[in-house]
């Protein structure tokens, strides 16, 4: 072939540039980018919520660091439109939930689960805890702790892991506040719209902790769920049942002493269902529901204090019990001790269903002496020791362990 | 337009004449600038190898170097997958430019002093200041991580970057432009002028414009760099090595001037569409994902005819590849390229995707991509290159050891990650908890810490194989001798 000369000599050269460097990289940038951001543009526009707010400060902050440091290569934030993304967090993330996230965060690998809507599926305490060390609440992960965010302690987070914590419970929020519901645990959708557009399946359902709305078919094999247990429950609540581990100290409420209560089979099966809100106990729904049956037959060998051959408080004690039951506990536990006192559904974790769970005495007397940090429940200092003897006396009588079993 | 300056190179090493004393002795090579850019590539492929390693370590051992803020998984991954690009590849592909270009466009690279320059801006600019900042992991604006994949360095470092792609344009293209070559241009060159420019443009676009623009809107062009970093960056300069080191060192001139245009033009007119497929299922209008599954298709096809046409120039000359490592790296490379092209138009498609992305499979994918496609290539045009350089002490056998521990080690984790990534994918879809996909992923995760092993000590053989053996002087007549 000859050789061009002249001004077709830089043909090929500008050819090469102008077409395939420059000529292809703004078509890809217009089909690929602008295009559809105009599209994504109205789309938004179009069903943004009116409530919609950006982030405060201190939870921008906290988006810095979750951005920095690198959370999104293990955990995306998009729910996708495929059936297994939806079962396990709820319906697909439209463009206007992610409007106010720059950079967006989406993540393209997921090693933990997607977090587009964390918030309100495990409690700030527990999100610290995790993020101090997350092995403390989640023995097999295997997720970095990040200890130079803390004081030397869970408990002791400085306001880099505030804020951080103040982001990941803004996950998700775009979503509740289209469905006009609060940041909370406590907000949970109640209306079909509501649920349409805020159903995380993986958060805790608030509900009397203890009422049964969940019943086990299956008959649940001791030695295997003993094994579940320690896979997935001992790090809060121990290897015995006992919540004495570092990870079970730092949070509020803290994990239960399975050998301190009964509970009816219908209410473990519950809880492990709905999980308890306003703790950091989380719902256990990805189980299979033998494992369920399993897990709830062995905790309920963990109660160590036998039922039977106990004393039977006289009946003037328990009289005594009722009245101050009557006046100081109906109006959260209920008249009948159900857990649905007029005062119940405002508060987070609800209160106990004692038809369905019976602490041990002392525990009653423990915690009408000092309350629960961190659930609603006050101390009573108005009570003598016999006050609060009469008082456990009633609530354990409440008990009806045969009801749902 | 099809003669060109490989294809003499060639032609004459098919008359008999060895490829080696065949050079185009009259055009000045800075062969200081390849030496200096090759001994920086290798160093940043080794630091960022193990950058990877400690990573794939805290996968099966999270405590593994304790809980300190600069041993996190997070900024490890970064200067992981940023080293292997700046540090890694962009060293060797600038590397062989400087060892090509003169031959292809008859004509000096623009300046020695500009060289030098380029050199420090982009070791010291970017790779070392890059991997730096991430360390300190500081928060202002300008100075901190960007959780852009493929771009976390920080936006100061970015302008670096940036600078240092445009003095590789001006380096590269200018001899090309006003070289007696200009309008004969072997493809080679087409490849790294239109890599180059589209780079020059697609780097900031990626690099910036997801900082400021939200949500779904920002993920688009997210993906779009995603893609442009590995198909118009890496894929280019990996294929326009390759076409230039089968010829070159199987004295076969390359097979169709035509099918290499071909491949060409769609590559770079298809390449860029393929950036949404990295958010299939996603919030992006579905349009715009169908159409980035349909050009990823298209891609594949394309790759066929271009690795159809460069092996036609091994073709009656495998024999070569026995003795002559850095041949069969390219060719090796050649064969990766094929395949992971393949397996990426197919795990485009919406049922794979379904149950592969978010899993290791995609982590298996990109180091056939970076380690088996890109690495190889580079590995076999820098060997190549310093084969026939003066000054400089080449080991065959070391190189061949090289060669094959790299191999056997990517293979394993390949095969381990796929795996991996399939049971994870079919996991997350059943009703099990997170946590059992993490435990299951346990094994997977341990072989691929393992296969660390073999691939370091890949890469330390094929360090010293640049480091021993015999000078050039000897090489040549040993080769001679052997012709």
């Amino acid at each position: 072939m000859s050789r061009k000369t002249g001004i077709f000599s830089y043909g090929l050269v500008a050819a090469i540039l102008f077409i395939a460097g420059i000529g292809f990289f703004f078509l890809s940038t217009f089909t690929l980018g602008f295009l559809p951001g105009k599209r994504l543009e109205k789309q938004i526009a179009a069903n943004k919520p009116q409530a919609a707010t950006g982030y405060t400060p201190a939870e921008k902050r906290g988006r810095h660091i979750y951005a920095r440091e690198g959370c999104a290569y293990c955990h995306s934030e998009q729910v996708r439109h495929t059936p297994a993304d939806v079962r396990r967090w709820g319906p697909p993330t439209l463009p206007w939930e992610t409007s106010y996230d720059t950079p967006q965060l989406w993540g393209t690998r997921r090693i933990g689960p997607d977090l587009a809507r964390e918030a309100g599926v495990r409690s700030t305490d527990w999100q610290l805890v995790h993020l101090y060390d997350p092995r403390y609440v989640v023995p097999k992960s295997i997720m970095p702790g990040y200890p130079w965010l803390f004081k030397g302690g869970p408990d002791k987070p400085t306001r880099d892991a505030k804020d951080l914590v103040a982001y990941l419970n803004t996950l998700g929020k775009p979503r509740r506040q289209a469905a006009g519901l609060g940041a909370g645990q406590a907000d949970s959708p109640t209306t079909p719209e509501q649920r349409a557009l805020d159903n995380n399946p993986s958060r805790p359902r608030a509900i009397a902790s203890g009422t049964v709305t969940r019943t086990l078919s299956a008959s649940g094999d001791v030695r295997h769920g003993k094994r579940l247990f320690a896979e997935h429950c001992s790090a809060c609540h121990g290897d015995q049942g006992r919540a004495d581990t570092p990870g079970a100290k730092a949070l509020e409420p803290h994990p239960v002493d399975l050998s301190e209560y009964r509970y009816t089979q219908g209410a473990l099966a519950s809880i492990l269902y709905n999980g308890v809100a306003g703790s950091a106990m989380p719902a256990w729904r990805d189980l299979g529901e033998q494992e369920r049956a399993d897990i709830v037959a062995y905790v309920q060998t963990l109660h160590d204090t036998p039922s039977h051959g106990a004393t039977k408080p006289d009946d003037r004690t328990l009289a005594r019990g009722a009245q101050l039951f009557a006046t100081s506990c109906s109006s959260c536990h209920g008249v009948n001790g159900a857990g649905d006192g007029p005062a119940a559904h405002v508060y987070q974790p609800r209160p106990f269903n004692f038809q369905h769970i019976q602490p041990d005495t002392h525990r009653i007397m423990t915690a009408l002496e000092n309350g629960v940090p961190g659930s609603s429940m006050p101390a009573f200092p108005g009570f003598g020791h016999d006050d609060r003897q009469a008082v456990a006396a009633y609530v354990r009588s409440l008990y009806n362990g045969h009801a749902t079993d | 337009m099809s003669s060109s300056a490989i294809a003499v190179e060639a032609g004459e090493a098919e008359q008999g004449a060895n490829p080696i004393t065949a050079e185009a002795a009259s055009v000045p090579t800075e062969y200081g600038l390849i030496k200096a850019h090759g001994y920086a590539a290798f160093a940043g492929l080794v630091i960022s190898a193990l950058f990877g390693t400690v990573v794939a370590i805290k996968f099966v051992w999270p405590q593994f170097l304790g809980s300190e803020a600069w041993a996190t998984w997070g900024l490890l991954r970064y200067n992981h997958t940023q080293g292997i690009l700046f540090g890694w590849l962009c060293n060797a592909f600038i590397a062989f430019f400087y060892h090509a270009t003169p031959r292809l466009a008859g004509r000096a690279v623009l300046s020695r002093r500009l060289g030098w320059i380029l050199f420090f801006v982009w070791n010291l600019g970017t790779v070392l200041t890059g991997w730096g900042l991430v360390e300190a992991n500081l928060d202002q604006w300008l100075f901190a991580i960007k959780p852009l994949e493929w771009t976390e360095f920080p936006p100061i470092v970015n302008l670096m970057t940036e600078l240092g792609l445009l003095l590789v344009v001006l380096q590269f293209a200018v001899p090309m432009i006003r070289g007696p070559e200009r309008s004969h241009l072997y493809v080679t060159a087409w490849y790294i002028l239109g890599g180059g420019v589209f780079t020059l443009l697609s780097f900031p676009m990626g690099s910036m414009l997801p900082e400021f623009v939200p949500g779904a809107m920002g993920a688009a062009f997210s993906g779009l760099w995603i893609h442009d970093a590995v198909g118009l960056l890496v894929t280019p300069m990996a294929v326009a090595i390759a076409y230039y080191v089968l010829p070159a060192a199987t004295g076969r001139p390359v097979h169709s001037h035509f099918l290499s245009m071909i491949g060409f033009w769609v590559l770079f007119f298809v390449y860029p569409l393929n950036g949404t497929h990295h958010y299939v299922y996603s919030a992006i209008p579905m349009d715009t994902q169908h159409a980035a599954i349909a050009a990823s298709v298209i891609l594949g096809l394309d790759v066929i005819v271009v690795v159809f046409n460069q092996l036609m120039s091994v073709r009656h000359n495998a024999w070569r590849m026995r003795d002559d490592v850095p041949l069969r790296f390219a060719f090796t490379g050649v064969i990766f390229y094929l395949v992971v092209s393949l397996q990426g138009s197919f795990q485009a498609l919406m049922p794979v995707q379904r149950i592969t992305h978010f899993s290791d499979w995609v982590i298996g994918h990109s180091h056939l991509a970076m380690l088996g496609f890109a690495s190889f290539i580079a590995i076999g045009g820098l060997l190549h290159a310093w084969q026939r350089m003066p000054g400089t002490r080449y080991n065959n056998r070391l190189a061949n050891a090289g060669f094959w521990l790299t191999f056997l080690g990517l293979m394993l984790m390949l095969g381990d990650l796929t795996i991996a990534g399939l049971i994870q994918g079919y996991m997350w879809t059943e009703s099990t908890t997170w946590i059992a996909s993490v435990e299951n992923s346990m094994p997977y995760w341990s072989i691929r810490a393992v296969s660390a092993i073999p691939i370091i000590a890949g890469f330390v053989c094929l360090i010293a194989a640049m480091l021993t053996g015999p000078e050039l002087h000897e090489r040549r007549s040993g080769m001679e001798a052997a012709a």
